[in-house]
């Protein structure tokens, strides 16, 4: 239960304040770490698929409220983000900063190629002009903002609440 | 643990699953439909969040208008005082040696750090805009006096040395007669001192700065003080003339309230001029 307390909190927070607070002050060009996606990889790390999916369908449908016209990208997109982390976990070499910001960089720029696949052929927009101008900074920048949070977690013991 | 009723199917995947197709239905609701449903869904999981940061928002904003226009109100009563004072030393004679009041900008400073403890002298703000600024220069409350700044940090941030800390001295003046004295705190108290037993002072009087010079900057050099004229300080509280002193006993209340201050004004802060890349943007 503490564990479960633990977890909530920390990436409660980290959605909300990383996205809220602190995503707009380290802003370079308009380019900030997407804190959701870090927080939804988290939770799935530390949860596994199941509670993942349902964390990234929250925390998707909470962002899919400030854009009514695409309500549920965010959303489908989160789920998936957090039931492949949730998976792939196990097989996953825990320490490592490495792994942890390929992980990070992989999974903000799968969530990105997904949502843009999927907004283009809904609104008509192109497609390889964001992904090329904004995905790729966005997933360098979540993986190098996104470690630190990674490692604060494993040390208070998030992380392990399985092994 | 959840569990799946189909054989072969996870619970995760099939958790998944139905995230996924919820949010795919929520996908393929018809725009206006969409708005609906996200504008339902607003009220209840981020609308009070909004509005609670919004609020946080509102406040920090109005407490920085606020700290703009009360600084504007100060001016201009010290204008007004200023107004009145040189019909005074026009009635009592006082001819034009000194400047009737204050002048000078005023600009205003929100305390990030106030006085915590009883026995703390010295308070933290952090101005608005950046400021050109020195130490010595006063700080003011809309009530009154407050304290000389001590350290500058940077063109944002100084620490204000409060009028009760010990080493403190004003040059002061008693607007009703035009004395000068000199205020001091004094073992948890304030006084006024250097002011004949024979003068004319009485409880109630109000005393303000003198702007009389005070502060050398090396000895025999130039005198400068930042402080000037007409600044409200503290009111006569008591008043006695020992038969063995050749001064009056003054005891006075400052205006200013030491312990709790929201907003502060400095005396003669200057906006520091935008920087040249910044006036190019």
């Amino acid at each position: 239960m503490r564990v479960f307390i633990r977890t909530t909190l920390t990436w409660v927070l980290v959605a909300l304040i990383g996205e809220n607070v602190v995503a707009p002050v380290i802003a370079i060009r308009g380019v900030a770490p997407d804190f959701a996606i870090v927080a939804v990889v988290l939770l799935a790390m530390s949860q596994g698929s199941l509670v993942g999916a349902v964390g990234g369908c929250a925390v998707g449908l909470v962002q899919d409220l400030a854009v009514p016209t695409l309500l549920g990208l965010h959303a489908l997109c989160k789920t998936a983000l957090g039931y492949l982390v949730g998976r792939s976990r196990g097989r996953l070499v825990y320490g490592l900063v490495l792994v942890e910001a390929a992980l990070l960089f992989a999974a903000t720029l799968g969530h990105d190629t997904l949502f843009l696949l999927i907004q283009s052929r809904q609104q008509n927009e192109a497609f390889l002009g964001s992904w090329v101008k904004d995905a790729i900074p966005t997933a360098a920048y979540t993986a190098v903002a996104g470690v630190p949070l990674i490692r604060l977690a494993d040390l208070v013991g998030i992380l392990r609440a399985e092994d | 643990m959840l569990r799946s009723s189909h054989p072969g199917v996870r619970a995760d995947e099939f958790v998944a699953g139905f995230c996924a197709l919820l949010s795919v239905l929520l996908l393929l609701l018809p725009d206006g439909a969409q708005v609906q449903v996200a504008h339902a869904l607003s009220v209840v999981l981020v609308n009070p969040w909004l509005e609670v940061r919004n609020f946080g928002e509102d406040v920090l904003r109005l407490r920085a208008e606020n700290a703009r226009l009360s600084a504007q109100v100060k001016t201009l009563e010290l204008r007004l005082e200023a107004g009145k004072r040189a019909v005074a030393d026009l009635e009592r004679g006082a001819g034009p040696a000194l400047p009737p009041g204050c002048d000078e900008p005023l600009a205003p400073c929100q305390v990030i750090a106030r006085k915590r403890s009883r026995l703390a002298t010295m308070i933290q703000i952090r101005s608005l805009e950046p400021l050109v600024w020195h130490p010595d220069l006063a700080v003011v409350t809309p009530l009154g006096f407050l304290g000389r700044l001590h350290t500058v940090i940077d063109d944002h941030g100084a620490w204000v040395e409060l009028l009760s800390a010990p080493d403190m001295a004003l040059g002061v003046e008693f607007e009703r007669t035009g004395l000068a004295g000199v205020l001091r705190p004094r073992a948890g108290r304030f006084v006024v001192e250097l002011v004949g037993r024979d003068e004319d002072v009485m409880p109630g009087d109000v005393i303000i700065t003198s702007g009389i010079a005070e502060i050398r900057d090396a000895p025999g050099g130039a005198v400068t003080d930042p402080v000037p004229r007409g600044l409200q300080v503290a009111v006569v509280s008591q008043v006695s003339a020992p038969s063995d002193r050749i001064f009056k006993e003054i005891a006075v209340e400052p205006l200013a309230d030491f312990q709790r201050n929201e907003t502060v004004y400095v005396v003669g802060a200057r906006p520091r001029a935008p920087r040249a890349a910044e006036a190019g943007r």
